[in-house]
């Protein structure tokens, strides 16, 4: 009996709005709740969607467009070489009734370089405007050679002693304060280096570029904008940030409220918004966990959006009421990706000699090798039965709908007696006469991964019995500390675009410094930093880093093509799929637009009519 | 009678060590970097170097020993201080405290149904005894002691609430949410 009636107060609590009559309000449902609405420490698209709609940056994306943008705080901009320039829009008011100044800018993008906790997505402004540091606490260390801890008191949080003290404000003076300045109504960003992706790092869908308010923030005790006693406000918990359930942005919403007991989110349109009050004047955004509720709210009108799953789809094909979008790219990819030296001492790779027991420890630097096994992944059937067809095959792990993307470029192929052949090549055909044991590990609990390791395993015993590959699941940590450690010879993961430029996945993959690229070992290393005559001389590295340097797109894309043609050709690491996207709402919604970057939706453009 | 009663009082402190004892331990187990998955999202992660993992650590206390965040969590819930949920996304005596006065609310209600029908169902059975109706009261309640919470409440969600569409559901709600 119990039972039964906790069963109905979760009934009762789908009642609260009643939006089918009402069409001030949209209500969609989703799965899980924001992890923090602080900006600078929000790393997650539910968090992402509400920061984007009550919060204003200084650019947007042009409609779908990844690469084209659209003044919005910012009424132009320019950039040349190092320094990119914002002017700054007048007139705009704060949710507070503030009225922007080019100071919030500069405020902002200084609180977040002070604040920078770790884990959260600050990193990104640290590579434009560090280029070799990634965090505060790097920097630190990096430009003044002592450590953070060496400086500043875990307790107190305060510089241990006067000389650690100077040494921390001439570091603010230096690398903080230069970073952003103010020109009249302009606001100007000095970067460490020439990187025409600062702007999609900072537009509209980045939480890190959301402009705050910082007359609102000095009054919540966030950072008080001075020079002295800037450390205190390092590397908050996201539970002590005082932005952690409240917003002082400029954006169309405002927070009415986080009620964190029902996983929901309400906001209301905020009147006085630059560019006239939203239409839609009640927004709620709610965690449903369970898809038989948020189904049922969908079909009877109660919910406007709601998250479906891929295999649930099927359950509301056909009903009339609904738009269902289909094919929509993501901006994820999951790959397959070769240690190029594995660690002797790696319990993966059994005998760690070539006799049948194990494999070498540069068993993957070996070309032959690797194309081999690329031939030897079913991605046609992945895709088809674990991802219920919901993906896509990609050439090399740059999305679609990135520049650089390329259709005609040869997408990863299937086909074991091209495998055989790379086989029977490798180590003079002595792979293929003693066969070779390892271990692929992925981390239990991801149905994705395994079943990717599994088919590869399948396919491998199937073109020689003695090629035996053991599929292992382990803990994540274990999983990271393995590849952290350089003992996995190959992995599966996946990577989730920060920004929609094809550097944050060139980089990332194939660059010998970037966050995998440098997990390969230094045989990768060495390989990446080698003049190639392919590129004219130029190294992998050399041209990558290049890439990210330019600004004509023409010119870049060039480059781009040219390295994953150099990609597939050696066949360092191979896409297995990018998941594709499914949109389902009320069909009386009107104003949805696909940007694959947006965490979650644009309540802004939205309206609700029965036409 | 009293002698128990002070017997049985005397022993709380050392059954509340034993209980913090062991829950600490089995959260233990989970290891460090499992505990992190709590504080930092999945995706960011998947990214971190090396290093941010450490200064994440440090910044929640994960590396020190077990000893010390021992006594450092005993001395905080001794201040009334239990700590940050990480499910409820607030302190957890705030938690608690929203929480409760529904759960109360929620309980009484079920009582006395409970109570009501359950004991005339037993005195039912009683009378019956081998009778079908006992049978009948024996199968009913041994299906729905073993029914599953989650299969139960789809059942319930389908009848009440896409059927037939019931409920006095502001006033509720409404109370809920205040």
């Amino acid at each position: 009996m119990k039972k039964l009636l906790v069963v109905l107060l979760l009934v009762f609590s789908i009642f609260t709005f009643a939006a089918v009559k009402n069409p001030d309000t949209i209500v969609d449902v989703t799965i899980g709740e924001p992890d923090t609405l602080d900006p600078h420490q929000a790393y997650d698209t539910a968090s992402g969607e509400v920061i984007f709609n009550v919060y204003d940056n200084l650019i947007e994306y042009k409609g779908s467009s990844l690469s084209e943008f659209l003044p919005r705080l910012a009424e132009k901009w320019e950039i040349d070489g190092n320094t990119v320039k914002f002017k700054i829009r007048k007139g705009v008011k704060f949710h507070s009734g503030n009225e922007l100044t080019p100071y919030d800018v500069e405020y902002t993008f200084k609180r977040a370089l002070i604040g920078n906790p770790g884990g959260g997505p600050i990193w990104m402004l640290y590579e434009v405007f560090f280029g070799d540091y990634f965090s505060l606490k790097s920097a630190v260390k990096g430009l003044t050679g002592h450590s953070w801890s060496e400086l500043v008191n875990p307790e107190t949080k305060e510089p241990v002693n006067d000389e650690a003290k100077q040494i921390l404000l001439d570091f603010y003076d230096k690398y903080i304060d230069s970073k952003v300045t103010v020109d009249g109504d302009w606001v100007v960003f000095h970067l460490a280096a020439p990187k025409v992706y600062f702007l999609n790092i900072i537009a509209q869908g980045s939480s890190w570029g959301a402009i705050l308010d910082s007359k609102a923030a000095m009054g919540l005790g966030l950072w008080d904008g001075k020079k002295d006693g800037w450390w205190k406000f390092h590397d908050w918990k996201k539970e002590d940030s005082p932005l952690y359930a409240k917003e002082i942005g400029s954006g169309p919403y405002e927070l009415v409220e986080w009620d964190r007991t029902q996983q929901k989110v309400t906001l209301k349109a905020f009147e006085g918004y630059w560019r006239g009050p939203a239409k839609i004047k009640n927004v709620v955004i709610w965690g449903v966990d369970e898809w038989s509720t948020r189904k049922a709210m969908l079909e009877k009108g109660e919910a406007d959006i709601a998250a479906v799953p891929a295999q649930y789809l099927s359950q509301i094909k056909g009903n009339p009421d609904l738009e269902i979008i289909e094919g929509l790219p993501t901006v994820s990819v999951t790959t397959l990706n070769f240690n190029w030296q594995v660690k002797a001492d790696s319990p993966y790779i059994g005998s760690g000699k070539l006799d049948g027991q194990g494999v070498p420890t540069t068993f993957f630097a070996d070309k032959n090798v690797r194309l081999a096994f690329i031939y030897s992944f079913d991605y046609k059937k992945m895709i088809d039965e674990v991802l219920d067809g919901y993906g896509e095959l990609v050439p090399t792990a740059l999305p679609k709908g990135f520049l650089g993307y390329d259709e005609n470029l040869p997408k990863p192929k299937f086909d074991l007696a091209e495998a055989t052949k790379y086989f029977k090549r490798a180590y003079r055909g002595q792979l293929w006469r003693k066969g070779f044991k390892m271990t692929i590990l992925y981390n239990t609990g991801n149905a994705a991964r395994q079943k990717s390791a599994e088919l590869l395993a399948d396919s491998l015993k199937k073109i020689n019995p003695k090629f035996q590959a053991e599929v292992r699941g382990v803990q994540w940590p274990t999983f990271l500390d393995a590849r952290k450690n350089g003992k996995m010879p190959l992995y599966i993961l996946g990577w989730l675009a920060d920004y929609p430029d094809p550097n944050n996945f060139i980089y990332t993959f194939y660059d010998s410094k970037g966050d995998y690229g440098s997990y390969y070992g230094e045989k990768y290393a060495e390989f990446a930093s080698k003049p190639q005559a392919f590129f004219g001389g130029k190294s992998l590295d050399e041209m990558i880093e290049e890439a990210a340097s330019l600004t004509d797109p023409k010119v870049r894309e060039e480059i781009y093509i040219k390295v994953q043609e150099f990609v597939i050709r050696e066949g360092l690491g191979v896409p297995l799929y990018q998941p594709v996207g499914v949109r389902v709402h009320r069909k009386w919604l009107k104003g949805w637009y696909p940007n694959s970057i947006r965490p979650g939706d644009d309540y802004y453009h939205y309206y609700k009519s029965d036409k | 009678m009293t002698a128990y009663i002070i017997r049985r009082l005397l022993l709380l402190p050392l059954i509340i060590f034993g209980v913090t004892l062991i829950v600490f331990s089995m959260m233990q187990l989970l290891g460090e970097d499992q505990l992190l998955a709590a504080y930092v999202d999945p995706n960011s992660l998947d990214k971190m170097s090396a290093e941010e993992l450490e200064m994440v650590k440090e910044k929640y206390g994960l590396n020190e020993d077990p000893f010390t965040r021992y006594v450092k969590w005993i001395e905080s819930v001794a201040h009334g201080d239990l700590g940050w949920s990480i499910v409820g996304k607030e302190p957890v005596t705030k938690a608690i405290i929203h929480r409760l006065p529904s759960t109360i609310e929620l309980t009484l209600y079920a009582i006395f149904p409970i109570i009501g029908i359950g004991v005339w169902l037993g005195v039912q059975a009683a009378l019956h005894r081998n009778k079908w109706q006992d049978h009948l009261i024996r199968i009913f309640s041994i299906v729905g002691w073993s029914f599953p919470d989650f299969v139960f409440g789809l059942i319930i969600l389908m009848v009440f609430y896409s059927w037939l569409g019931w409920f006095p559901l502001e006033e509720l709600v409404w109370k809920l949410n205040k």
